[in-house]
Parts: C-alpha cells; structure tokens; sequence
C-alpha cells in the first residue's frame, strides 16, 4: 500500500519516534510528578524535557506554557471555549476544520459570535487586509489554520499576527497541518497560542496534541480534575500546564513526540517542506496532464502552499474514485474533510474531493505511480 | 541542620526552578514536598546548597515560580 493520507495522520514513523514510546513504556510508565519516588520523578523529568523542546521548537516563551493535551482538537477546544464568553466575537478564516466551527457554533448557543475571513490565495496582504476589517470594539480573539488542510493554502500568520498585536486581540493559530513543515516562531509572528497536532508533522504517535500558550491571559478550564497539585484545594490550580493537565498524562506518546522534534530538527523543516512540495509539484503535473481531471489551485508554491492537493476525477464522486484508488493499493482520503467551509469556498460541497498528502517518506517513484492509476481510472471511466 | 526548602505547587515549577538556578552554577535538586510542611498537598520543593535562600527566592520569583512557603517559615 502507498500511503498518501499524511494529513490526517503520518503512517510511517521514524525508528527514533518508536524506540522513544517503546523506551518509555519500559523507563518510565511511572505516573509523572504525582507520587514523588524515584520512578515518578524520573517520569516527570522526560516530560519536562519534552515541554522544553516544544518550546523552544516553536518559539514558546516558557515551558510551562506547554500542554499536552489528547489532539489538536482539544487544544482548539480549549481556547476557544477557555477564552470566549457571552458577548465577545471572534474571527476565523472562510476555510477552517470543524476543529473550529462546531466549538464556535456551539459557543454561539451561549452569545458568542464570529465572522469568517475571506482568504486570497497568494496574497497575504489582502488576506490579512480581510481579517482586520472584521475586527470589531468586542473582538476578543482572532483564530486561524496556518494551512488548509484540504487546498494546502497556507494562511499569512505572520502578517495576521501583526495586525491582532496592533488591535490588542489575542491571537491564536491551528497549526495542524503545519508543525513540523512550515516555520513556527510563536513570539515573532505574535501567536498566543498554538495549536499542535504532533502525530502528523512531527510524526508522533497518534493520541498526541499540544497546546503552546504564550498569553498571560488565563484559560478557563473546560475539565477539571486531579493535577499532582495544591490537592487540598478544590478550585483548579490556576498554573499551567497543570491547570489544562488533569489525569495522567500519556508518557510514551509525549517521550515520542520529543523524539518526532529531533527527527524533524534534524532534517530541517525547510527540507521537509521544499522536498515534499517537490513532489506535490511533480503530482500537479502529471494530473494536469490527464484529460477530465479537475484541479482547484494554481500550481504549488513553497511561499503560498503546503504539500497537500485535491482533485476529482470528472464528475465521478470523490469517493468512489478514492475507493477504486484503494483498490489499486493507494491510501488517500475523500470527502469533505471534516471542512465544509474549504468546500463551500472551492465549490466541491457535493462532489467532496480526493486529497493526495505525501510525507518525508514519500517518494517520486510513489507519485509518478499514483498518477499512473488516476490516468488508468480516468482512461476506464471515459471522464 | 535540615537544608530549607522552597516550596512550589508542582513538579513542573520545581524542575524549572532547579534548572534556572544551576544554569546559574548553584547547587540545586527537587524533593517532594514532606507532608508535615504541605498544607496545600502533593507539592513539591526545591533545594539549594550554596546560595542564599531570600536570593534563591527572588530568582526563582524573576522566573514566574510562585513560591508557596519556604521550610522554618510559613507555609501557604
């Protein structure tokens, strides 16, 4: 099977990432902080030294501000409903994950209210323009994808970030489809918070996520629990991580994820980005070149795009072309993409479309073969 | 003569601390909180060999460590 799904999780991860959980779970499956022996302060030390290397990896201002969290999910949940109350408003971009918009709609039950951003392609001052313009006297915050996960669109975060510095918003950024292959430096690019799915560009384990807080603001919780702190007190302790920590943490994935930043750091992200968007480049191509095969974005820039791209085979729906591409032994995903708002803003609300996302793992050979089957279906389809 | 102990809310702010200060080239560790001293629970404490303990204090308050008591003081 040639696995082209990177964007909802990466399948092959480095022997680092697999000797760290399995070295975890044989070192240090001890609960970390909570018991004070030996074991568990050795626990602990790993998942500081892990919330040391988020930090400085991303551009954090403290370790501390570091939680781990389920997915990226929760950590989008958690700011939103930890910063909006009744009465504020909130700005989003046209192309967000329902990671965003179902919290946000459920939020508008409770009298939060939000406006989405029309995003140009390409034009970063115009986009951010966009996003300004919808600032409003009750805007408390202002949240954004760095990259489509459906279109490889990559939002202008720094620029974004300016704008929310110079209008006192807090600013916070999903990163999910960019960690790990797009710079990230929370401070320079003004970010409050980050959102991190680490189980696909830092190539953790699935069951990993991280919330990097830069803002002194304070989050309200949305579970509370047992923290390993001020345990007489019945209020939720109001320091992070441990506020946003409660229950025991998941060690081996954490000690995996620590390992995933080595591995990205030491190829660079830089080279991961410029090699997988060879071969999203290389893809275009070849089906660009396929009679009735419908392409949606211009051809992939490393300065605009991330390596992700859709396509429809004609009018044949997205996911009967994808399941004829698992057949052919090709994992690549259908659909809407948990995005509706990406497929309403493209026009593929009905049709779906079929996402084609390599990794570091990836390879020409895998690509020239890909489009090889899509030219074979399209052929046999007569589209 | 017992070393005093800085007393933090978590595991996290005493690693950090001990961190800090040995970056400064003093002699720091973590202990768990002893229970006769933690009236908050489940805390835990830093120590310092070489330094002051009002200096080790107001380091660790420079780098955002809420200190929640010191040992031979009053505890929070």
């Amino acid at each position: 099977m040639i696995y082209l799904d990177n964007a909802a999780t990466t399948c092959t991860k480095p022997c680092g990432v697999r000797r760290a959980f399995a070295e975890a779970l044989s070192k240090y499956s001890a609960n970390p902080g909570r018991s004070g022996h030996a074991l568990s302060v050795r626990a602990a030390e790993e998942i500081y030294a892990a919330r040391q290397k988020a930090c400085g990896f991303f551009g954090g201002s403290d370790p501390a501000g570091v939680v781990f969290t389920l997915n990226c999910t929760q950590a989008v949940n958690m700011v939103l409903k930890g910063i909006l109350s009744p009465g504020d408003h909130c700005v989003v971009s046209c192309l967000e994950h329902n990671a965003v918009m179902r919290p946000l709609h459920a939020l508008s039950a409770a009298g939060v209210t939000y406006s989405a951003a029309r995003v140009h392609p390409g034009d970063g001052a115009a986009t951010a323009a966009e996003f300004e313009r919808l600032i409003r006297p009750n805007t408390r915050l202002v949240m954004c994808m760095h990259a489509s996960n459906v279109w490889g669109i990559r939002l202008p975060v720094e620029k974004i970030g300016e704008v929310c510095r110079r209008r006192g918003v807090l600013f916070a950024v999903d990163a999910a489809q960019s960690a790990g292959v797009l710079p990230i430096h929370m401070r320079a690019m003004n970010i409050d918070f980050l959102c991190v799915a680490p189980h696909k560009g830092l190539y953790a384990p699935a069951g990993t996520g991280m919330l990097i807080s830069a803002a002194d603001a304070p989050l309200k919780t949305i579970i509370e629990g047992g923290t390993g702190t001020l345990s007489a007190n019945l209020e939720q302790p109001e320091e992070l991580p441990e506020r946003l920590e409660s229950g025991t943490v998941n060690t081996p994935g954490i000690c995996a994820l620590s390992a995933g930043i080595d591995f990205v750091k030491k190829k660079t992200v830089q080279c991961i980005h410029e090699y997988e968007m060879d071969l999203i480049k290389q893809l275009y191509e070849e089906l660009d070149s396929i009679k009735g095969v419908k392409l949606y974005t211009e051809y992939p820039s490393e300065e605009t795009g991330t390596a992700v791209l859709s396509f429809n085979a004609g009018d044949i729906l997205s996911e009967e072309t994808a399941d004829h591409l698992n057949k052919e032994g090709f994992a690549v995903r259908a659909g809407l993409h948990c995005s509706p708002a990406a497929h309403g803003f493209m026009g593929t609300m009905e049709s779906g479309a079929v996402r084609v996302s390599p990794s570091v793992f990836s390879t020409a050979r895998d690509m020239r073969a890909f489009a090889a089957a899509v030219r074979r279906f399209a052929g046999k389809s007569a589209i | 003569m017992n070393k005093p102990l800085i007393m933090v809310s978590s595991v996290t702010y005493a690693i950090k601390g001990r961190d800090i200060l040995r970056r400064m080239g003093y002699r720091a560790n973590i202990e768990r909180t002893p229970g006769s001293l933690n009236r908050v629970g489940c805390g835990y404490s830093i120590t310092v060999d070489d330094l002051d303990i009002n200096k080790a204090k107001n380091i660790l308050s420079e780098n955002n460590i809420k200190i929640y008591g010191v040992s031979g003081g009053e505890a929070v």
